[in-house]
């Protein structure tokens, strides 16, 4: 699964540490998810999305093979 | 301070203040279970008769001093109240990890015991018997903080990441 938070994030200016904030989890949580080393949750996922104000399918988008 | 709110149902964890309690109670409760278990330390009058003692020649009441099931259980909660507090910011990743930990755990205090059993004999085997009883927390304690506190902690990199 990839997914494009990092450009999320940049377009609204935050950091790792903010968007962690935002969805209540640590900001390591972020970093592995964006680095994709980490699957979030369907709760996680639709908590990021909004923060993004965008759909999850905008941010987390399967690959071939998963 | 950062206030995390994600929380999970039904989490089994103890409270998070309870490792620091465990961390600082390990020592004292280490040297203790070393002093029982090497040097056969006893805190006298510490007995209780317990209904038989089945030796070779006997099976009748018999007192036991209990400092080393003390020692023994001491030792478990010590190890217990570190390996599973939530962390500070518990959140499903954490949870991930702690898991994959617990069964990693398992599989490395198995895989030592099957080789001390087929390698180790008689009284050795007795100890090795007496450590398997806790490395299997040990070595969970070990990973977990490992790939928590190491292996995931880049504090650095989102310096330059804005």
């Amino acid at each position: 699964m990839k997914n494009n938070l990092k450009v999320q994030r940049a377009i609204l200016n935050i950091t790792q540490s903010e968007l962690a904030e935002k969805t209540g989890v640590s900001r390591q949580t972020i970093n592995t998810i964006e680095s994709g080393k980490y699957v979030p949750s369907t709760v996680l996922a639709l908590k990021l999305a909004k923060v993004f104000r965008a759909n999850v399918e905008e941010i987390f988008l399967l690959e071939p093979g998963d | 301070m950062v206030k995390y709110n994600f929380q999970y149902e039904g989490s089994n964890l103890l409270p998070n203040k309870a490792r620091k309690l465990g961390w600082f109670i390990l020592l004292p409760v280490l040297l203790f279970g070393i002093f029982v278990m090497y040097w056969n330390f006893e805190i006298p009058g510490f007995e209780v008769i317990i209904p038989y003692s089945d030796t070779l020649f006997s099976s009748e009441p018999a007192p036991n001093n209990l400092t080393d099931e003390l020692a023994a259980i001491l030792f478990l909660v010590a190890l217990i109240l570190i390996a599973f507090s939530e962390e500070r910011d518990e959140d499903e990743f954490v949870s991930k990890i702690r898991l994959e930990s617990l069964q990693w755990s398992v599989y490395i205090n198995y895989g030592l015991l099957a080789m001390a059993i087929l390698f180790i004999y008689d009284s050795d085997f007795f100890q090795v018997l007496i450590y398997n009883m806790y490395t299997i927390l040990i070595f969970f304690i070990l990973r977990f903080n490992y790939v928590l506190r190491v292996k995931f902690n880049s504090n650095q990199v989102e310096v330059h990441e804005k």
